[in-house]
């Protein structure tokens, strides 16, 4: 296999494929994935905290909700 | 500098703002589902790297929607020097956090690409190197955030650091350009197979819905902090001797 990035092109259909790298694929979604849901629950928590800390300074001056 | 308290209470219909950008959160999260599916499916193999063309579908649209994250906080910054505005402030940060987060990412999907294609997990050439440094710079931004406590110094030391940071953006984006090594060179319609265009472009529209609305969402979350912080400070003057002029 060339050390380079080939720009993608497509495959003549005599040529076969190979078939070797379906793991790097599947973890480079997987992480992808990963990460998008990751980040939404962090982002969920960090609203979360961020509403308690409004409320609670609110009661704090006593202005309620 | 400008209350973020006031500028929450004047902030017209929260809720409805909410809503669109869910609307928003939830077209790109079905986007890029639809996206890397059609992507997948349809796109037929390439010459040399076979299947392994589909990690573009993924880094690429990382990168791009990072270099789009610090552009965001580069504008922000400058307006926050400009208008001195916290809000502002407040915008660059969350951009920058969404940011560092794409950056990571586009390192991790890079490696993963990397090892089949070039042998290699890493290597210090001048495109991966300088995104490691944009990595790192936007790490120590959001590092130097939780360090002080004023928030007027933090968002000027932000608004400064955060503009450094994004100066790094043109030179990873031309770095392929003035330095050719091991990295290939920027992807363009003109460039890439036909078949591969729609869905690079589908899922980079997808990832950059996904980024708006986390940009969005963690702006809100934000003043709403910083609204806490102010009652809290208005409740700290009126406990103390004099402190009713607040």
């Amino acid at each position: 296999m060339s050390s380079w990035i080939a720009w993608p092109s497509r495959v003549p259909p005599e040529v076969p494929v190979p078939e070797y790298n379906n793991a790097f694929i599947i973890a480079a979604f997987a992480v992808t994935w990963l990460a998008v849901i990751g980040y939404g629950l962090h982002l969920r928590r960090a609203r979360q905290a961020a509403e308690a800390r409004v409320q609670s300074a609110r009661s704090a001056l006593g202005g309620g909700a | 500098m400008e209350s973020v308290v006031n500028r929450a209470a004047t902030a017209a219909p929260m809720a409805s703002r909410e809503v669109r950008w869910t609307t928003v959160g939830v077209a790109g999260l079905v986007l890029l589902v639809a996206a890397q599916v059609y992507g997948v499916l349809t796109s037929p193999p390439d010459r040399d790297m076979g299947h392994l063309q589909k990690i573009m579908y993924v880094h690429v649209p990382a990168a791009w929607n990072a270099m789009l994250a610090f552009l965001l906080v580069a504008l922000a910054s400058l307006r926050y020097l400009w208008k001195g505005r916290l809000a502002d402030d407040l915008l660059a940060a969350s951009a920058a956090e969404v940011g560092m987060l794409l950056t990571g990412l586009t390192l991790a999907l890079g490696m993963i690409w990397g090892k089949p294609t070039w042998g290699i997990w890493w290597t210090w050439e001048p495109r991966l190197t300088s995104t490691a440094v944009l990595f790192f710079m936007f790490v120590a931004y959001l590092i130097l955030r939780t360090f002080v406590d004023d928030a007027e110094r933090r968002a000027q030391w932000s608004a400064v650091v955060g503009l450094l940071g994004a100066l790094n953006v043109p030179i990873v984006y031309m770095s392929v350009r003035w330095w050719r090594t091991l990295h290939q060179m920027q992807s363009s319609p003109m460039t890439l197979d036909s078949s591969y265009t729609w869905p690079l472009r589908a899922n980079a529209v997808a990832l950059m819905l996904l980024m708006a609305y986390a940009v969005a969402h963690r702006y809100r979350s934000a003043l709403m902090t910083q609204t806490a912080d102010e009652l809290m400070d208005r409740l700290a003057l009126k406990g103390t001797p004099g402190g009713s002029r607040a």
